[in-house]
């Protein structure tokens, strides 16, 4: 059995909307091994939040629909288990915390009544087992037990994340995906999540997709960074790999995105100028190559293959096709 | 909560006092001179003078108006010109049998509403969610004494299968029942399905499916409660609906209750019975909202603190 936790195959899945057909995942492939963190960037639209839910097995239907591919989990097909089988790896095996926390959370029902029920149904543990579990997830992410009593609107948007982080951890998950999980919150709180995601790594061999637009947290927590763009992956590496040598014109000008406090030319941010492909009509080659400043011939007519440039780095562009420029 | 409920109490005293003003108004603006109907056809000027002085109809407004409401915190809610009985007593015999009717037609609409509603909107665009929605229409576009009328020739006279009037079995009020809940029902249903709907796209429905939730306990263990929030309060305005009388529908089936008392008042003249009639549904109709608020802020967290 490989040590892959996940693995991600050739994934294509379309939304068929009145409007036409949104093709928002192209061929998106990518492995999460066992207690590593995969740091899934990308901008906005570019299929991150979808591709979670597949692993789910959660994409909206209708208008959603899974044309193709395969997501192995412990090396079985997510798209093909039975509802029953998926309902139960569910929450405990992999469990999601969503990018919107305020809206996450019921509003009728108290947080421990929330977080008890999950960890009753995954456990087999009785009500006041559970509730004092929820109340240790609680405290580990900062907030105090009594809450437990409170209903979502008593919260501020920082400690309902944190409670949906709660949650989420709260029946040991061996998969954990996370969808943007410290952007509400402060520097110190988010460093402190990090900790804990990063303590939970080590304790219980914990695999982790960590979507975020931020490369600083992936830095601290990603053991490999993916890269998508509209739907597919276009760069993936081990995170030293990605750091110190991204090839990929659109990792180089992520990185460029940043602001560099030592350069003396601070001052306008950078932005990679235009914006992604529209998802129903995507272009026939290479889905960047309308915004690469380096962009060849080839890169309108032909889309580019996965290309290794070197071990645990894999690109998707002509620049490295053999025979092509520099390396 | 009792803090919540004395003010929520308190807050309708002003309510019903305008309630109460313009109810007296409106009956005071009703065409004909009270007066001279009560004297009837044959009284002389002088005798129609004399019961305006005996009933008071010569004050001003505002003083009758006190007058009356004098009474009515008494519980004297006045006596009718035409049959010279009490209305309190009156009522206290019809509005048990309206109350009843409206009882038990918003409980059948309640529980069809919102099981047919549930149903349907985890069907969506299912042949059964656009039976149900089509029917939805037409029970709202059907007056309800027009289903009485096509009940009580089907199933009385065609068929034979039920008493047509008479309120001694249980059994009467089936059709009265039906006919009067048709469209409360329709309501309630089309309610639900789009609340249920709504609270189905939210983001912590996702959430539960996530977390493992079978599709029946994220549609009743998460979604409901949620849903029904809005159709409590759809539920109680139909009650309050139907407590002022299924008017027309009482006439249909000889029901003796409130709308039939109504309206041979109206047609009367008869101004005291309409006055007094009016303020207790509106009465009602007030105690019912309120029982609805209490009701939706227990189903709703947020609302406690506020
Ligand atoms: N239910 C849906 N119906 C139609 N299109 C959808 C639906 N959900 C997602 N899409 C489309 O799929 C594409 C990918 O969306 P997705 O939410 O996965 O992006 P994302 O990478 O998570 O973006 P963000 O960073 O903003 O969260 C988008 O073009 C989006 O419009
Ligand atoms: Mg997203």
């Amino acid at each position: 059995m490989s040590d892959n936790l996940l693995e991600i195959k050739d994934l294509h899945i379309e939304f068929r909307t009145f409007d036409g057909v949104v093709k928002a995942i192209n061929g998106m492939s990518f492995n999460v091994p066992r207690g590593k963190t995969i740091g899934l960037v990308g901008e906005t639209g570019a299929g991150k939040t979808t591709t979670a839910l597949a692993v789910m097995g959660l994409v909206p239907s209708p208008p959603g629909v899974i044309t193709s591919g395969q997501i192995l989990f412990e090396g079985e097909d997510v798209l093909k288990m039975s509802n029953l089988k998926l309902r139960n790896i569910r929450g405990d095996k992999i469990s999601m915390i969503f990018q919107n926390p305020m809206t996450s959370l019921n509003p009728v029902y108290r947080i421990g009544k929330q977080m008890s029920d999950v960890i009753m149904m995954h456990q087999n543990v009785d009500r006041k087992t559970a509730e004092q579990r929820a109340g240790d997830m609680l405290e580990i992410v900062g907030i105090r037990r009594e809450r437990l009593n409170n209903y979502p609107h008593e919260f501020s948007g920082g400690m309902k994340q944190r409670v949906c982080i709660a949650m989420g951890l709260s029946c040991n998950p061996q998969l954990l995906i996370a969808d943007e999980p410290t952007t509400a919150l402060d520097v110190t709180i988010q460093a402190q999540i990090l900790e804990l995601m990063k303590g939970l790594k080590e304790k219980y061999n914990t695999s982790t997709i960590f979507i975020t637009h931020a490369l600083g947290v992936v830095a601290e927590i990603a053991d490999y960074v993916v890269v998508a763009y509209a739907g597919m992956v276009i760069e993936q590496g081990s995170l030293k790999e990605i750091f110190t040598d991204p090839k990929h014109p659109y990792t180089k000008g992520l990185f460029a995105c940043l602001p560099d406090i030592d350069s003396e030319s601070s001052g306008a941010l950078k932005v990679i100028p235009g914006a992604m492909p529209d998802p129903m009509q995507l272009p026939v080659g290479c889905k960047f190559c309308k915004r690469c400043p380096e962009a060849m011939k080839i890169c309108y007519m032909k889309e580019p293959e996965d290309i290794e440039i070197a071990e645990e780095h894999k690109v998707r562009c002509h620049l490295y096709q053999m025979g092509s420029k520099k390396q | 909560m009792i803090k919540y409920i004395c003010k929520r109490v308190i807050s309708l005293l002003p309510v019903l006092i305008v309630v109460s003003m313009l109810v007296f108004l409106v009956v005071h603006l009703m065409p004909g001179d009270p007066a001279r109907i009560i004297a009837g056809e044959m009284a002389t000027e002088e005798d129609v003078e004399r019961i305006r002085t005996a009933y008071g109809l010569d004050l001003p407004l505002y003083r009758q108006y006190f007058n009356y409401m004098r009474g009515v915190l008494k519980g004297d809610l006045g006596t009718s010109t035409r049959t010279h009985r009490a209305v309190s007593e009156e009522l206290a015999i019809r509005f048990p049998k309206t109350f009843q009717l409206a009882l038990w037609a918003t409980f059948v609409a309640a529980v069809l509403g919102v099981g047919i509603g549930i149903l349907s909107s985890s069907m969506r665009y299912s042949v059964l969610d656009n039976v149900v929605s089509f029917l939805a229409l037409l029970g709202l576009a059907t007056p309800p004494f027009y289903l009485g009328l096509m009940c009580i020739l089907f199933f009385c006279v065609n068929l034979g299968w039920l008493p047509i009037s008479s309120d001694v079995a249980r059994i009467a009020l089936i059709l009265p029942v039906a006919s009067v809940s048709a469209r409360s029902l329709a309501v309630i249903a089309r309610m639900t399905r789009s609340s249920m709907l709504e609270v189905l796209g939210q983001d912590y429905i996702m959430m539960a499916k996530a977390q493992g939730f079978s599709n029946r306990k994220v549609v009743f263990g998460c979604a409901l409660k949620n849903a029904m929030t809005t159709v409590i309060t759809t539920i109680g305005l139909q009650f309050g609906v139907l407590l002022g009388g299924a008017v027309v529908t009482e006439k249909v089936f000889g029901w003796p209750g409130i709308g039939d008392y109504l309206v041979t008042a109206i047609k009367a003249r008869d101004f005291m019975v309409v006055q007094s009639t009016v303020l207790v549904i509106a009465l009602s109709y007030v105690i019912v909202n309120l029982i609805v608020d209490l009701l939706y802020a227990l189903i709703n967290p947020k609302i406690k603190l506020s």
